[in-house]
């Protein structure tokens, strides 16, 4: 939908005083825009104070920055790679986590619930999102932690400790607890984005299916997923974004030792939580800096993955909508 | 068409209303201050308690050993900000001073980091900063005037650990810490710690150090002592607020490290002294140079700033870790919280900056006896005179603020 069709046909009161913009539409057509400018601004302003901060941390570290490993603020020798693997390997693990469960939630509430169960449901469960990262972290630390190390990492460890995934030593806290809290705190957008998705396929659709013999599982394989694929690729994008994002809930739980480790027991690192966790205490002004330049590659990462959600989602609706009409 | 109008100025008056609305939250978010206050309020419902020693030393003895250059009810206010271990104990006295000392002068206190501290001190935001760590002579260079370091309150860092059936006091050299924190001591029961702890059973299972993940001066003060008693330590990380962790696991904060250590069975952590006893954390008793095993008590830290002031250099900044072997009842592993101040303040600053020395000289002198309330160690009787000496320096305009 364009601004044209906003418009609309002028006001009829309007056309009689032979006044084509009243001054409420003119000052309401400028607060959008200032809005809109704000909104702009802020972003670009950010870039900007980004890169120029980070400058000195620039010139002192180079590129290498980029993909070496020690992070040793005494001798202020500074690389990046755990940090960005630990972010990536934690948004992407709580992605797929929460996709599932968030895919799950989504079609028991539109296909199989009846709505008496679906409505709390639903808002249960979008209740999650409204919880505070910090209630999270707590959470985490005092009771899921614990809760992980005695009842999963613990027996897992016995049994298939020679498994590289669980061969570190399990002590609550690190990437797998990480990686559950995230799940949790992902899942809410992930589950109401696909739920609305998915109650938008049409009604003739699951008929049809019915129609032509399928059961309930059948008719939400061929006919309800392949039309709904776009929103939840994206309903998962969105979630991805959100958890290279999160930063104080995943700095309380995840160990803080920049490792580059396939072990879910081994401590991790992420790079927002490395700067939550530091920056208060850099005393000088390359420490500073460099802490202000992983917030810069932070929201270059943010940016890429928005970026390839888009194309992706542009992709999948393409070949099924505009992609056919086109040709 | 009036109808119309009424609802976009409506509209107009929700937008602005909004961006009132995100301003003062921009505003509300960059003023973020303590939340340690509860301890202040529950000290203040204590009697003022008289001095341990000291306040007969003013030069200027009004009252009690308060320099009267503000009186009971003039008006000032006090900004400072940094360190967030100095909280507990600055708003503490903060309180009492205002209601007992003087009541027209109130400080307005940022808990917002030494790191933080010490950038709003250099930019002259506030009268006052406070750090974990004294300022290096770069940063001096950079505040743009002489600077003075001031300690005004220690703790001890403690260790604690979870061995679970153990009830024996645990026994360590500073050695076998360095050895566990670099990863060469992975076992309870190995020899080094074994060798400490003779004839008590140790069990046969793995340590995980577990550290400070934000940058702290807890951390600063640990990794000190390490660097201090261990070259290979020195060597290979270092002293800082964060440093390069050669291994073991990270906890956010106090409650991060206690966390780890009370879930995880064979973890070993640092935090301070408070906390431990306030969470009654197991500790650790800490070999010092004296060759004594010494328990972290807010006396036994004390006595370790004692011993270390004698040789400490005329700027106070020196760290509270090994002191020597004279002293064989302190505990070697300690910190102070330094208030940074300008030797000369300029003259339209007169006003607080009288306020804030006299506050000051009463927090030395007569606030000490509040440090074990919220569990810090005083300062020792031979720092509290070099601190004198500090304050007296303080000029505004060129003249000094305790004419002596």
């Amino acid at each position: 939908m364009s601004a044209r069709d906003i418009e609309g046909p002028p006001d009829t009161a309007a056309n009689l005083s032979g006044r084509s913009y009243p001054f409420g539409e003119i000052a309401f057509r400028a607060i959008l825009m200032l809005a809109v400018a704000i909104v702009l601004g802020i972003l670009i302003g950010l870039f900007v104070e980004l890169s120029l901060r980070s400058r000195q941390s620039f010139s002192a570290n180079g590129w290498s920055f980029l993909w070496t490993s020690t992070w040793d603020p005494v001798h202020e020798v500074f690389g990046i790679l755990p940090f960005f693997y630990g972010t990536l390997f934690t948004a992407v693990s709580a992605m797929i986590l929460a996709t599932l469960l968030g895919v799950g939630v989504a079609l028991f509430l539109v296909e199989l619930s009846p709505r008496i169960v679906a409505r709390p449901v639903g808002f249960m469960v979008e209740m999650l999102a409204a919880i505070p990262s910090v209630v999270y972290g707590l959470w985490g630390i005092f009771v899921l932690a614990p809760w992980l190390r005695r009842n999963v990492e613990v027996p897992l460890h016995d049994h298939f400790g020679g498994v590289p995934l669980f061969s570190g030593y399990p002590i609550g806290i690190g990437y797998l607890a990480a990686i559950a809290v995230l799940t949790v705190m992902v899942l809410p957008t992930v589950a109401a984005v696909s739920r609305d998705v998915i109650a938008a396929v049409p009604q003739s659709q699951r008929e049809a299916a019915l129609a032509i013999g399928a059961t309930r599982w059948e008719m939400i394989r061929i006919a309800v997923l392949p039309f709904a694929r776009s929103g939840i690729v994206g309903a998962s994008i969105l979630g991805l974004a959100r958890g290279v994002g999160e930063t104080l809930a995943v700095a309380m739980v995840i160990g803080a030792s920049p490792n580059i480790t396939l072990s879910l027991f081994d401590p991790g690192y992420t790079m927002a939580a490395v700067i939550a966790n530091e920056f208060a205490e850099a005393t000088t002004d390359l420490y500073r800096s460099t802490l202000i330049e992983v917030g810069l590659v932070l929201f270059l990462v943010t940016l890429l993955i928005n970026i390839v959600a888009r194309l992706l989602v542009w992709r999948v609706t393409g070949g099924e909508r505009s992609g056919g009409a086109l040709l | 068409m009036i109808r119309h109008d009424r609802r976009a100025g409506r509209l107009l008056g929700l937008g602005l209303a909004l961006l009132a609305g995100g301003a003062l939250l921009l505003a509300a978010c960059s003023s973020g201050t303590s939340n340690a206050d509860k301890t202040a309020t529950a000290a203040a419902a204590q009697p003022a308690a008289t001095s341990p020693g000291g306040a007969a030393s003013s030069p200027t003895a009004a009252s009690g050993g308060i320099p009267a250059n503000v009186g009971k009810n003039d008006k000032a206010q006090i900004t400072g900000a940094g360190s967030s271990a100095l909280t507990p104990f600055i708003t503490t006295i903060a309180d009492l001073y205002h209601k007992n000392v003087a009541t027209g002068v109130t400080l307005n206190y940022g808990s917002i980091g030494s790191g933080g501290g010490i950038s709003q001190f250099t930019a002259k935001t506030v009268d006052f900063g406070a750090s974990d760590i004294y300022l290096n002579d770069e940063q001096i260079q950079k505040a743009g005037g002489a600077v003075l370091n001031i300690p005004v309150i220690h703790w001890a860092v403690a260790i604690t650990y979870n061995i679970p059936g153990f009830r024996a006091e645990m026994k360590l050299s500073p050695d076998t810490i360095a050895g566990i924190y670099l990863g060469t001591i992975k076992k309870w029961n190995d020899p080094a710690i074994k060798a400490d702890n003779p004839g008590v059973s140790l069990p046969d299972l793995g340590i995980t150090p577990v550290h400070r993940s934000d940058g702290s001066g807890t951390t600063m003060n640990f990794t000190s002592f390490l660097a201090a008693v261990n070259s290979n330590w020195q060597s290979k990380v270092g002293a800082g607020l964060s440093v390069n962790w050669p291994g073991g696991v990270g906890g956010k904060g106090s409650e991060g490290v206690t966390a780890a250590v009370k879930t995880a069975p064979g973890t070993i952590g640092y935090v301070e002294l408070s906390y431990a006893l306030q969470n009654n954390l197991p500790v650790a008793s800490v070999k010092n140079a004296a060759g004594s095993f010494v328990k972290p008590t807010l006396e036994s830290t004390t006595a370790a700033v004692a011993a270390q002031v004698p040789n400490a250099p005329a700027d106070l900044r020196f760290l509270i870790v090994n002191p020597p072997a004279s002293a064989a009842n302190a505990y070697p592993i300690g910190a102070s919280t330094w208030v940074l101040l300008y030797k000369d303040y300029p003259s339209s600053k007169s006003t607080e900056v009288k306020a804030m020395v006299d506050f000051l000289w009463w927090a030395i002198h007569d606030g000490q006896s509040y440090a074990a309330q919220v569990d810090y160690s005083a300062m020792a009787p031979n720092l509290v005179q070099k601190a004198e000496q500090a304050l007296k320096s303080i000029t505004v305009g060129g003249t000094p603020v305790l004419g002596g």
